[in-house]
Parts: C-alpha cells; structure tokens; sequence
C-alpha cells in the first residue's frame, strides 16, 4: 500500500512540470551562429524548463522573414532581428516590442581580401571594388560607415549575398574585397588564403549601435506576460552561461563543422560579451538617421518618438 | 441578333471584369472590417493610392522596363533555340524517343535554386538573370513545338506531297501553319516561366527591375506599394500575352 501510495505521489510530482510547461515559439536566423544560439544553447542546458518553457524553434534566413514570422504572431519572439527592420514595422504599427538588445555593434562582422592583392585595409580599396550582404542589412550599413571614416570615396560597394557566394566572388577575382560573419572564414585566414582588411566594429559608431534586438509579438506578450518575463530570465541565464562555460564553444565548433579551437578563437578574437548584453542598448538616433536615409520611415524621427517600441519585460 | 451578337463578344469580357470587381469589393470589406492586417494585406483603396509614390519615389516604370526587357530576351532566346530544337526531335525520331523525357524532366527541375551558382559564374548582372530565365523558358517552347509538329494529321502532310511540294514549301505551307496554335502556346507558356524567372531572381539576388522593387518594399514593410509593384508584375504578363496573340494572328492570319 506504501509503495502504491510513494509511487501515485511520484507520478503526481513528476506530472507537475510538463502539465506547466508553455510552448513558446521561437524564430531564429543565421543557424549555428554564436549570439543567435543563446537560446538554442540554453534549451540544451535546460535553463528554459526550469522556467516552465518549451521552445518551438523554427530557423529563418532573417530580416523581412523573421519579422514576419513575429508580426503576423506565427512565432512569439524573433531572436536576434534587425533593429533597422523592426523601427521600420513599428512606425507602420506592426504589433511588435522589443524585449532587450541582442547585438550591440556587429562584433562578428568582418572584410576581407585575398591574400597577395595588396589590399590590406579599408583604405586600399580605394577604386576597387567590395561585397556586402544585402542592402540595408548590418553588413551594408557598416561598410559604408567604415568607407566614409577612411576617406574612400570611389569604393564599389557591391550586394554580394551571403557569405560562401561572396567568399567565392572574392576568390575567383570578381570582386576584390567581401564580407563574412565570424566563424566563417577563419580557418582561411590562419591558413593565409585571406586577409582581414577591417572589422565592422572598428567604427565607434557602429560599435556603439544596437543593431539586433530580441522582439516579442505584441498579442502573445498581453496574453502571456508572464511566460515572456521567464523566457527572458532564461534567456539572460543562457548568455551568461555561453560566456563562462567551454561547452558552449563545443557547441558552436559541433554546430558550424569547425575545431574547439577555432571556435574559441573566434570567441576570443571577435565575439566580445560585452556586445551582446541583452540590457546594453544605444546608438537608437543613429539607427533612427540610417532608417531615414535607407526610407525605412517616412519622416525624420527622435529617440523619444519610439520609446513606445520598448517594453523592457524583465532586467536582472 | 446585334444583341446576340454583342452579348457573344462582350459577355466574357464583362464576366471577367465582374469577378475581378467583386474579389477587390470582397478584399476591401474584409480589410475595413480589420479582419486581417492592414500591415499585411492593405485594401486595395490603398494599393490604387500608392501608384503616384511608386511612379515618382520609386522609378516603377525604368524598373518595369528592365523586367520587360529581361524577360523577352531571355523569352525570346527559348523561342530561338528552343523552336528549331523541338522541331528536331519531331523530324529524327530515335532523337524524339531519346532526348524528349530529358527535356520534360529538366523543364521540372527547380532551377532557381542554381542562382548561387550563376552569380558565381556569370556575376551579379543581368546576364545571370536572363541566362536562367532562358534555361527555364525553353523546355516548354521545345515540348510544345514538337507536340505541334506530331499533332498534324497526316492527311494534310500526304495532300501536300500529292500536290509535288518540296520539304521546304511543305514545312512553310503545311507544317508551321497547322502547328502554330500549338507552338504559340509554348510561347507563352515560356514568356510566363521566363517572367516569373525574372521576377524570382531580381528579388532573390537584389538586382535590376520589379523583383527587386518589392523585395525592397517589402523590407521597408511599404506593403501597399509592394501589391502595387506587384501588380505591374501582372500587367507586364498582359502585355506578353497581348504580344503573343499579335505574334500568331500574323503568323496563321485568319
């Protein structure tokens, strides 16, 4: 009878968490990168059922994609969007709030040549010409930044797509300079084959920015506060974990095919964590002055114009 | 009779345009209503509002022009290689028997998903946009010549030869006229791959005419001028459609 009793009393316990646990669904771009993987490493160490949460994680090829997945409520919370885009949705009164920063300054991003060109800064690319990603996104807006602060004027600043393409543009001689987030890429320029010409985060400018935010869909946020204030809990145990436990650079060389040192470097060398603070966010003006001038908003706007997009759920 | 007459020739047009009316009435009442998201889907009222912005702000029609352009010269490129090739496998028929699968099984391949390979090979331009748009373009031009070619009744061929005509009178008076509804439909079914070729890969590689056009707009969340942009895309299939009737009444008068 005790037995019957001590094992009703188990299955009762033990029925408790996943009768609480919420599914939140999750968008999330760039897969296998380092800062959008906090949630992705936290799942795994189960700090997100802890609070009680499920996460349903669908991989986007971000801007306009993850976006829409958050606006149109098909996801809760979109990890690591576009500032540009959502200052963008907001002033068109799309039902998003940002719930903390995700990226401050592009840390990641970086320029290359190859190796034996003679192009061994922003400064040489003088007439030549260099790829970004695509118009608008971090890479663009970073570059011209980075051309304008080095006197290069006569720059051809190309739209080269994502990182392997443009990596091939580069090494065929289509183009004599291109782009690429950390960790693609390093294993070449250890070998040699490229060379780093700058780094988006050499700009105070763009250093100071808060270009990637962590938003919420504005529905699932009034009808479920609650699971959104310990998603974020998670979340900021999750960043704080991927910083001061090795096994989160094995999770990243495992994700992106790459060795544990590597991995570490590219963590060392250019993925500080001071950028990737979720309650570090500035530089709102000029993200505010680059919307204008890429007709992202209509008119010329102040700080305090979209202080309504903020609704900082949860701060430690 | 004028009536009957009238009714006859009218009558579709007036359908058509009917049941394009009520589905932007319906639209407009839903959009009013809130019942979907004016962000996402604006009524049409607003889409007809943004014209004037897209012509002046946004350079519509140099962008309608470039897409137009890109798909008839990559249309136009299928038509050219594609007609002689279909009417190949139609004259040699271990030719037919042998490559004909091949051509309807690459006429299924995605081949959009080869564009990081063409921007490898042929670079971010226009070059990359029509050289796919072509490849996609040309198998329906060349099934459909060939499927003309071997629907002619061989009564028509064996009257021709009676009357002593050569290959060359017999292909110019009997083969071409009698498979020319058949080949114009591969003509434009290979104006409409090529256009949403086009469209696709503008928007996809961020270059050149209305692809491009809305993929900015839609990131900028511009959605009434997006469907509007998105609407030219339509209207420059009207003209093709348009140019394809002109192109077989003048070929096949009558």
């Amino acid at each position: 009878m005790r037995k019957l009793v001590a094992c009703s009393i188990a299955i009762i316990l033990g029925a408790v968490p996943l009768a609480r646990a919420e599914t939140l669904k999750l968008a999330i771009p760039q897969k296998g990168a380092w800062d959008t993987s906090f949630s992705v490493y936290g799942d795994r160490q189960g700090f997100f059922k802890e609070q009680g949460l499920e996460l349903e994680i669908t991989y986007t090829e971000g801007g306009a994609t993850t976006e829409t997945a958050v606006i149109s409520g098909s996801v809760d919370v979109a990890v690591a969007t576009g500032t540009l885009g959502i200052v963008s949705a907001y002033t068109k009164s799309a039902p998003v709030r940002i719930i903390s920063a995700e990226s401050t300054g592009a840390a990641d991003l970086y320029y290359y040549a190859k190796a034996g060109t003679g192009i061994k800064s922003i400064k040489d690319l003088k007439g030549k010409s260099i790829g970004f990603s695509a118009p608008g996104s971090s890479s663009n807006l970073a570059l011209l930044t980075l051309l304008h602060e080095n006197g290069v004027t006569d720059a051809k600043v190309v739209p080269a797509g994502a990182a392997p393409g443009t990596y091939t543009q580069v090494m065929s001689g289509q183009l004599d300079a291109g782009w690429a987030p950390v960790p693609f890429g390093l294993q070449d320029i250890k070998d040699g084959k490229i060379v780093v010409i700058g780094q988006a985060n050499d700009s105070p400018d763009v250093r100071n920015e808060t270009i990637r935010v962590n938003v919420v869909n504005l529905d699932s946020l009034k009808k479920n506060r609650d699971a959104i204030v310990r998603f974020m809990k998670a979340y900021y145990k999750s960043y704080q974990w991927a910083y001061s436990d090795p096994k989160a650079i094995d999770y990243l060389a495992t994700d992106n095919n790459i060795s544990h040192d590597l991995a570490a470097s590219a963590v060392k060398d250019f993925l500080k964590k001071e950028a990737n603070d979720p309650y570090r966010i500035s530089g709102i003006q000029r993200v505010l002055d680059e919307a204008l001038a890429a007709k992202r908003i209509p008119t010329a706007m102040k700080e305090d114009d979209v202080k309504g997009m903020f609704d900082i759920v949860w701060k430690p | 009779m004028d009536g009957a007459r009238a009714s006859a020739r009218f009558g579709p047009l007036l359908a058509g345009l009917t049941a394009v009316a009520v589905c932007l009435g319906a639209w407009q009442a839903i959009a009013a209503l809130g019942l979907v998201s004016n962000l996402i889907a604006p009524p049409p009222s607003a889409i007809a509002a943004s014209f004037p912005a897209l012509i002046a702000e946004e350079g519509l029609f140099p962008r309608f022009a470039q897409t137009f352009a890109e798909a008839f010269i990559a249309a136009g490129l299928a038509v050219v290689v594609g007609t002689p090739f279909g009417w190949w496998l139609h004259a040699k028929r271990w030719a037919g028997r042998a490559y004909e699968s091949w051509v309807a099984t690459f006429a299924a391949a995605p081949l959009v998903l080869l564009y990081p390979l063409f921007l490898v090979i042929l670079g971010r331009n226009a070059g990359t946009i029509i050289a796919m748009s072509f490849l996609t373009a040309m198998p329906a031009v060349v099934l459909k010549t060939k499927e003309g070619l071997d629907g002619i009744r061989p009564v028509l061929v064996n009257v021709g030869r009676s009357f002593g005509l050569g290959e060359s009178q017999l292909f110019w008076k009997i083969l071409l006229p009698a498979s020319v509804p058949t080949i114009c439909n591969g003509v434009r079914l290979g104006l409409i791959y090529a256009l949403i070729s086009v469209v696709g890969i503008e928007f996809l590689i961020n270059f050149g005419g209305l692809g491009e056009l809305i993929d900015d707009l839609a990131q900028r969340w511009e959605t009434a001028m997006m469907y509007g942009a998105i609407s030219f895309v339509v209207l420059t299939s009207m003209c093709f459609f348009y140019l394809t009737e002109k192109l077989e009444r003048w070929i096949r008068p009558g």
